[in-house]
């Protein structure tokens, strides 16, 4: 059932994001084509062309994350908080498989904005042997990494590829989290949500501040005459304690989604 | 067994008693009209037998389980809101219903679009309330379900509007399934009707045959409904 309700979630929003992708890369080529042309013709009238297709290209690439972001929310308000969710909560799938299948779809396209919008950049900014000096400017940078810092490289790109994933998850539940606590409540559904939604992001402020003091405490006297395995041993503990305390709280808000959705949903 | 079971089933949103210790049990092939005037608790019964409500205290039961996604797909409900995707075209509406239902027959229900002359390419947006309330009952009357629980079906239509969808019901509706249609509508519903239960304030008020009704109180179900639940005396 899972697989089914990704795929209708993959039509409903691909149909929206999909034409995004297309103009950003669209004005990342009409950018790059200028770029080129002017450097070989200069003049006036081309260069505010291309100062216009710069602009409107970086405005491009703010907007699909943007757009996105606000994708994941309307999707999860509309599909299920309004009248589209007597259709959806009475189909035969349960409220897990109705949270991952958004969840899922959601962290797939932020996925999909960051490629689309490193491949306009790598666009706009391609040079010959551009590619060839990336790669072999992160090889170097892996090599020294392993070889001075002790530090294994993978291990590290693993983390920080599990810090994003989580931390998308997470993002995705602080919004759907006090959406379903609003509109657990007979009037003002939306009004609630927002205060919901500032009310979680207050409490996790707090919470951030408590805890980085507590971290600051424990950090070793020593800190700056520490040597290099140790600084090694303090990033990948501290990349393990952020994803882990992004799954804390990601489950956390999971919970309080799921059970809104299961116990007190209220459809008007 | 009976299709739809309530053992003793309350409702309170807040302070306000919604269902108050309903009991009652449907048999497969009958059709029930669930009558009673505004706010007399038939769409919360019809919410908490789909799961979007849970119950204060007592039970509700479809075919002997409580409501979960097993439950979910031998029931066909028809919301009193319209609920299809507004986006989606017949076409998607249909691959939608196919996809989730296994009992959802599509030939049927483009026998009936066909009928209608809705073109499959027209999205829920541009059809009109009429149009959008006849493609949500095709789609609910396409599934061969145990059990269709039709909240207000006829509300808020013209009255032609209104025998098409009665017809759609009686010659749509699986013989075995119970049908379970909720409305304050007497007269247009009565004929079609096995039995009836009012409802009123969160209470059985009456549960019999719609025929007993005529023969031992001489009376039409419509009748009855407006003595039962007069607002005034003169």
């Amino acid at each position: 059932m899972l697989g089914k309700l990704m795929k209708h979630e993959f039509r409903a929003t691909a149909r929206l994001i999909l034409p995004l992708y297309l103009v950003v890369v669209a004005l990342a080529a009409f950018t790059r084509v200028t770029n080129w042309i002017l450097e070989k013709n200069d003049n006036g009238i081309l260069s505010l062309i291309n100062g216009l297709f710069i602009f409107l290209f970086v405005v491009s690439l703010f907007a699909s994350v943007i757009f996105a972001v606000v994708m994941m929310i309307t999707r999860f308000y509309k599909n299920l908080m309004t009248d589209q969710g007597y259709l959806m909560f009475t189909l035969p799938a349960n409220i897990h498989e109705l949270l991952w299948s958004k969840l899922f779809v959601s962290v797939i396209w932020f996925i999909g904005t960051v490629l689309v919008d490193l491949l306009a950049g790598f666009i706009v900014t391609y040079e010959a042997g551009m590619a060839t000096d990336l790669f072999n400017g992160f090889r170097d940078l892996f090599s020294q990494l392993t070889s001075y810092y002790a530090m294994n490289g993978t291990a590290f790109v693993l983390e920080a590829i599990l810090a994003f994933l989580v931390t998308m998850l997470t993002g995705c539940l602080c919004f759907y989290a006090p959406i379903s606590i609003g509109h657990s409540f007979a009037n003002h559904k939306t009004l609630l949500s927002v205060v919901f939604f500032f009310a979680i992001q207050f409490v996790l402020r707090i919470l951030n501040i408590f805890g980085f003091a507590s971290l600051a405490q424990s950090f070793p006297e020593s800190g700056p005459a520490m040597v290099p395995e140790q600084i090694v041993s303090l990033v990948h503990s501290a990349a393990w304690g952020y994803i882990g305390y992004e799954l804390v709280l990601g489950a956390i808000l999971y919970f309080v989604t799921w059970i809104m959705l299961k116990r007190h949903l209220n459809l008007q | 067994m009976p299709i739809l079971e309530c053992r003793n089933l309350t409702k309170h949103y807040g302070p306000v008693c919604a269902l108050d210790g309903v009991d009652l049990a449907i048999e497969p092939g009958r059709i029930v009209g669930l009558l009673g005037p505004n706010g007399s608790g038939k769409t919360t019964l019809i919410k908490l037998a789909n799961g979007l409500l849970q119950p204060t205290s007592g039970e509700i039961l479809i075919g002997g389980e409580a409501p979960s996604p097993r439950t979910r797909a031998i029931v066909s409900y028809l919301p009193e809101r319209i609920a299809l995707i507004d986006w989606m075209n017949v076409r998607q509406q249909l691959d939608f219903f196919q996809d989730f239902y296994a009992d959802f027959q599509r030939e049927a229900a483009e026998q009936m679009l066909a009928h209608l002359s809705i073109p499959t390419g027209q999205t829920v947006k541009q059809m009109s309330k009429g149009t959008r309330e006849k493609m949500q009952l095709i789609l609910v009357m396409s599934r061969k379900a145990k059990l269709y629980l039709l909240d207000e079906p006829i509300g808020g239509v013209d009255p032609a509007t209104r025998d098409y969808i009665l017809h759609t019901i009686i010659s749509n509706y699986n013989p075995e399934a119970a049908v379970i249609i909720s409305t304050h509508l007497i007269a247009d519903v009565e004929n079609i009707l096995d039995d009836v239960i009012f409802l009123n304030r969160g209470k059985i008020a009456l549960q019999s045959s719609a025929d007993e009704i005529r023969e031992k109180q001489g009376k039409s179900v419509d009748a009855l409904f407006r003595e039962v639940f007069k607002c005034w005396e003169n």
